[in-house]
């Protein structure tokens, strides 16, 4: 009997030892991940609005607040049923609306609120497009909607005068049959500002085609992006963690690989970039949220070849960006930034250029959750 | 100094006091546990950085307070241990609301000073633990140091309390977390329902 028992234990333990710590896939230590677990804050933040002279704006999974900093208020609660998707604050007229797309069933649809007397008025979104529909309001208030030109499949970004509710202009995307949109792409932290953009569409073939703010501007790389930034020159970020460079496409141009993390990145990734005057310092946060920043740093201005290191970074301004979802960014002044989390609240960031790729205190330091200053 | 010198006295005692009673088991008796409790997160010491974290929650280990169910089953090889092994799981939510699970299983050896109506129980494990929590999960080593009590109202049923600490390390062998090998400590306290025979 005890010869049969222990023979077991023996056994059991020894096939046991077989699998022990095949920890392999994990971003960090299963310990580290739990040490580093921040408690939610209780705001699902989906995007940084803007800022008025006084207000930043943003939008919740519970609709669009504004905050002084230390304190917030609701401005529109979600309907229920209908929460708002996509937002823009229109700080060109007199009224500051806030400019908002939800889901009908009629479809995507943008509406103008008025903060001063609550009205919600429905936007009226022509286009030179045929059986259009709109497919987004981007975060500089202007609209994607897809629709046919000469019976082709096509696309255009309109941007709408929202105080007379009239369209100003239209840049058209077409003749795409059978590719279909892969993103729509905006500088982290100067997307509610910067009119520049890029539009991504890939087919069933794995064929992508990008362009930067019109069709001419078309950026020759066969791979899907994730993000995008420009300090001189143009930098592309891929899904898969390749960066590319190029100049700032007037015409088509060619991106050059400058390096590669083993790292994947979703759509609209957090990607900001630095400058010391000699050095670019390029910021990433990966899909994986265990994960801190990521930097590539490379000559500025540079584009060569194989020319950007990378640098994990924890601590300084990425102290407190590990197990956190960035969705969204706001450029308060350049290097100083707010960073909007999925579940972990909005944090201020402050980098220093110049030790922008250091792992240690001198790169520059964070603050919140929900501490920031606007 | 006095302190530490009475708590060994009274364990001494206690020894003494077993080893000089009247055994009432006998090789070949049996003990089925059945246990439920909760579990404390103590402490995660890492071994590149010599850091010691410890407490409850946020930007102290992590995990908060648990919970653990489990089953043993125990042979007496003498009339004052017992030997066999014990299977359990037990959950902490860590402080972003995420789950951290640990599924023990180990062989146990348990001595017994006291026996009787009352049981007093030492006892120690060594086994492994299959770990998860998020993105991570992992076979490990687990060891265990446990103590307590149980009461038999009568012949066969008894209902106990069991105290100790649990240590779980974890040993990456990718290169790129190494440095978050770690020690983790946590402490249970378990009511306990056991069948002897």
């Amino acid at each position: 009997m005890k010869r049969t028992v222990c023979t077991t234990i023996i056994a059991t333990l020894f096939v046991a030892l077989l699998f022990t710590a095949c920890n392999a896939d994990a971003s960090a230590g299963l310990f580290r991940q739990l040490a580093d677990a921040k408690a939610p804050v209780g705001i699902r933040y989906r995007q940084i609005i803007g800022k008025d002279a006084t207000d930043l704006y943003y939008l919740t999974d519970n609709g669009i607040y504004k905050s002084t900093g230390p304190s917030s208020t609701i401005v529109r609660e979600n309907a229920k049923g209908s929460p708002v998707l996509e937002a823009y604050l229109d700080v060109t007229g007199a009224n500051n609306y806030l400019i908002y797309l939800i889901n009908t069933n009629d479809g995507a649809m943008v509406y103008r609120y008025n903060q001063s007397n609550k009205d919600d008025d429905n936007m009226r979104v022509t286009s030179t497009l045929t059986s259009c529909k709109i497919k987004a309001l981007l975060p500089n208030g202007s609209i994607l909607v897809q629709g046919l030109s000469g019976g082709k499949n096509a696309y255009a970004v309109i941007t709408h005068d929202y105080e007379n509710d009239t369209v100003k202009s239209e840049v058209v995307f077409d003749d795409l049959d059978g590719f279909a949109l892969d993103g729509i792409l905006f500088q982290s932290g100067l997307q509610q500002v910067s009119t520049n953009f890029i539009l991504s569409f890939v087919n069933s073939s794995k064929e992508y085609k990008h362009f930067f703010n019109n069709k001419t501007n078309e950026i020759k790389l066969n791979s899907s992006l994730a993000a995008y930034t420009i300090e001189t020159k143009l930098y592309l970020l891929t899904k898969n963690g390749a960066l590319y460079g190029s100049d700032v496409p007037a015409g088509s141009t060619t991106a050059t690989s400058m390096g590669k993390n083993s790292k994947m990145y979703p759509s609209n990734a957090f990607l900001y970039a630095v400058t010391d005057g000699s050095t670019t310092h390029l910021l990433t946060k990966s899909s994986n949220s265990e994960e801190g920043i990521y930097v590539f740093s490379f000559t500025k201005g540079s584009n060569a070849a194989d020319s950007a290191s990378g640098f994990a970074i924890k601590e300084g301004y990425a102290r407190q960006m590990n197990n956190v979802s960035i969705v969204s960014a706001f450029e308060k002044t350049p290097g100083v930034i707010l960073v909007a989390t999925e579940r972990n609240g909005m944090f201020d960031l402050t980098i220093n250029a110049a030790n922008a790729n250091k792992n240690d205190t001198s790169n520059g330091s964070s603050s919140g959750p929900e501490n920031y200053t606007i | 100094m006095k302190k530490s010198s009475t708590i060994l006295l009274a364990l001494l005692l206690l020894v003494a006091t077993g080893l000089g009673a009247a055994n009432h088991y006998d090789k070949g008796n049996q003990l089925f546990s059945f246990k439920v409790g909760t579990t404390f997160p103590t402490f995660t010491y890492f071994f590149t950085t010599n850091d010691v974290i410890t407490g409850i929650g946020e930007d102290k280990t992590g995990m908060l307070v648990g919970g653990y169910g489990g089953i043993s089953y125990q042979v007496f090889n003498t009339p004052y241990s017992a030997i066999g092994g014990e299977i359990g799981y037990d959950f902490n939510f860590a402080a972003d609301q995420e789950l951290f699970t640990a599924v023990p299983f180990y062989a146990k050896y348990t001595y017994l000073p006291l026996q009787g109506k009352w049981d007093i129980a030492i006892s120690s494990g060594l086994g492994f633990a299959y770990i998860k929590y998020k993105d991570a999960q992992l076979m490990t080593l687990y060891a265990n140091l446990e103590t307590g009590f149980t009461w038999f109202p009568g012949e066969h049923w008894g209902l106990g309390l069991t105290t100790g600490l649990w240590l779980i390390p974890e040993f990456n062998y990718n290169d790129a977390l190494k440095k978050d090998n770690a020690l983790a400590g946590i402490i249970p306290l378990t009511f306990s329902v056991t069948y002897r025979q």
